[in-house]
Order: C-alpha cells, then structure tokens, then sequence
C-alpha cells in the first residue's frame, strides 16, 4: 500500500474522529431548556421568546447530531476502502503466486 | 473570542413588582441576551475546527471521487446552516439587549418623574392638605403612560423576533431549515419530531393577513394580568388591596376589542 493511500486513510480516520468530538461540543453548547422567560407585559414578546428558545435549543441538538453522523460516516467510509485494499491485496497475492489460482468450477 | 455582553442595567432600575415598576423583568431581559451571546463564540469554534480538519482532508490529502463530492455537499450545508444560525442566535441577543435597554430608560422616567411630583408635595404639605393625594394621583398617571409605552416597546420587539425566525427574504430562515432538517432521515425519530413541533410553533406565531389575532388575542388574555400589574403598585388603596382592585379593572378591560389607548383614556375618566 502507497503511503499517499495511508495518509489519506489516516487523514478520514482523524477528520471521523473531529466530527465526533466537536459534534458533542456543539449539542453541548445550548441546554435543553435556555431558561425561563423573563417576565413581560405583553404577551405576545412571552410567546415570541419562548419559540425562539426553543427553536434555537432544537437546531442546535439536531446540528450536534448531524455532526456526529457525518463522523460516523467517515469511519464507514475508511473501513470500507481499507477492506476495499485488503481484498485487493489479496488479489495480487494470488496472481503472484499461480498456484494458489483455483480454477472455477463449472466452467 | 470573548462574547459579547448586553449593555448593563442602570442602577436605580427596580426589580419587577417594587413600587412603580413596569411590570418587565428588565434584568431578566438582560440576562437572557447575555446567555444568548455566550453561546456564539463556541459555536463558531466548533464549526471553524471541522472547517479545518475537512479542508485539511480534501485539499492536502487530496481525498477524491464520488465520496468525497457527497460528503463536501453535506457537510457544506451543515456547515452554512450553523454559522446562519449563530447569526440568528446574536441577532435574537441584540434585540433582547436592546429592548431591555429602551425599558431601563423608560423606568427611569416614570421614577424622575413620579419622585419630582411626591417631592413637591411633600414641600407643600403644610399649605395644602391635599398635596400628597395629588402627587399620588398624578403618580399614577405617569406610571400608566409608562406602562402602555412599554408594552409597545415589547410588543415591536415581539414582531422583529418573528421577522428574524420567519426570514428576512434573503432565502435562510430558522423556519426553512427546521423543516428541512425535520426531513432529514438521517436524524433520530425524536430529534424529527422536535423539529416538526418547532415549526408548528413558529408557525403558529406568524401574523394573520388580514387582522391582527394575536395582537387581540394577547389583550383579551391579558385583562386580568394587567389589572394585577396595575394595581400592584398601589397595594392598600382604599378598602381594597391594589392587586385586587386592579384585577376589576383588568378584567373589565380584557372583553374590549382595542388595545391599550382605550384602558388609559378610560381609566383617567375613572380617576
């Protein structure tokens, strides 16, 4: 395997791994529940308030997760090219040396 | 980055229910922004850190292909979704800031002004009987005055909080996004389902075309907490503690199609 491969396998795994991190940092960031609404007279400002909380409170749990669901793809996708190099490893293995070439049955 | 911080409240701004208060939490206001603002400076890092690892992946790694073009495109959109939104979540900042600044010097008014009248008084006493009924009188007026203009202060902050999360027509809105996230198959069940309640939510605080239901709807409801803020302040008057001889008069005032121009003029007629 080339070390340009390796890095670029290194290189997903790290970038997995950050998404990750960083994906719970930022659901962290925003509790559930932002606070209480300060009281006010009018109560149209209450109701605009509390909407605003939450949507912020909501946008940020579900950009948090997709944070980590990009991490995770990564991951997918570096063990699927390592098993990808692996079968292809093997494969050249076989052509280099003829004798471990079976013959397919049927033909 | 240090976060930003609301502008301070003046001293001599009194807690919600002391004597002439507006009946606003302006520290609470205050407060609130200040929470908001401290959540932009490590969102921004968050999104700057991934920045830097992807750039790192695709430029100097050169990772390449058909996977590598999938994820730029998603997470580009994520990305852009969350610097909007820290845009939003300051502008939400700003404007709470803001209006609990405008109520500290509105507060301070009514207080100027209320004192300049009980301090006279209180010089005239012996000449006039009457004085300190007088000042009262004429203390109430200004804190009525006060009153009714601090719930258009609020209720015109109320309506730029929903123009931000409605959009301003530059194509991003808090409302899109959340639908579209909502959509996003890859998120849980509950996540999806607090999305879609969100927007119902915010949909719901839209504004009719055609007549202002909210605005009617949030003085009818508020018949019987204005008559208790409005008596608050005037807790012992007569026979009847404040708060109750207030609720009469919210509570008269709530049925009234009308906003508040009505309840001032109707009650200096009472008074």
């Amino acid at each position: 395997m080339s070390a340009e491969i390796n890095v670029v396998y290194q290189d997903i795994l790290d970038s997995s791994s950050v998404f990750k991190t960083q994906g719970v940092k930022y659901d962290g960031i925003v509790p559930k529940e932002v606070g209480t609404v300060p009281q006010v007279t009018e109560s149209s400002l209450s109701d605009a308030i509390t909407r605003v909380l939450e949507a912020i409170s909501t946008l940020h749990d579900s950009l948090g997760s997709s944070m980590q669901i990009h991490g995770d793809k990564l991951k997918t996708v570096h063990d699927r090219y390592r098993n990808t190099e692996d079968d292809i490893d093997d494969l050249m293995r076989s052509i280099d040396d003829p004798a471990t070439i079976q013959p397919r049955v049927g033909y | 980055m240090a976060p930003k911080e609301p502008a301070p409240v003046p001293p001599g701004v009194q807690a919600v229910g002391g004597e002439l208060s507006l009946g606003v939490d302006i520290h609470g206001l205050a407060a609130l922004a200040g929470r908001l603002y401290g959540y932009v400076p490590p969102s921004e890092e968050v999104v700057e850190a991934i920045e830097q690892s992807v750039k790192k992946l695709v430029t100097d790694a050169g990772w390449k292909g058909d996977d590598a073009n999938g994820f730029q495109d998603a997470w580009g959109e994520d990305a852009s979704d969350a610097k909007k939104l820290s845009m939003f979540i300051d502008d939400v900042a700003h404007e709470l800031d803001q209006l609990a600044t405008s109520l500290s010097e509105l507060q301070l008014a009514v207080n100027d002004r209320a004192g300049e009248f009980k301090d006279k008084a209180a010089a005239a006493k012996d000449d006039d009987p009457f004085a300190s009924q007088n000042a009262d009188n004429e203390a109430y007026r200004i804190w009525i005055d006060g009153f009714h203009q601090a719930r258009k202060l609020q209720e015109e902050c109320a309506k730029r909080l929903v123009g931000l999360y409605s959009g301003n027509g530059d194509g991003w809105s808090v409302m899109n996004t959340t639908k579209s996230l909502s959509d996003d198959k890859n998120l849980s069940k509950d996540l999806r389902d607090r999305l879609n309640h969100v927007e119902d939510e915010l949909d719901d605080g839209l504004p009719d075309d055609d007549f202002d239901w909210t605005g009617f709807a949030g003085w009818v409801g508020g018949g019987a907490g204005i008559g208790a803020a409005i008596g608050a302040p005037f807790a012992g008057v007569g026979a009847l503690p404040g708060a109750a001889l207030g609720g009469l008069i919210g509570l008269g005032a709530g049925v009234v199609v009308g906003g508040g121009g009505w309840l001032v003029d109707q009650i200096d007629d009472w008074f």
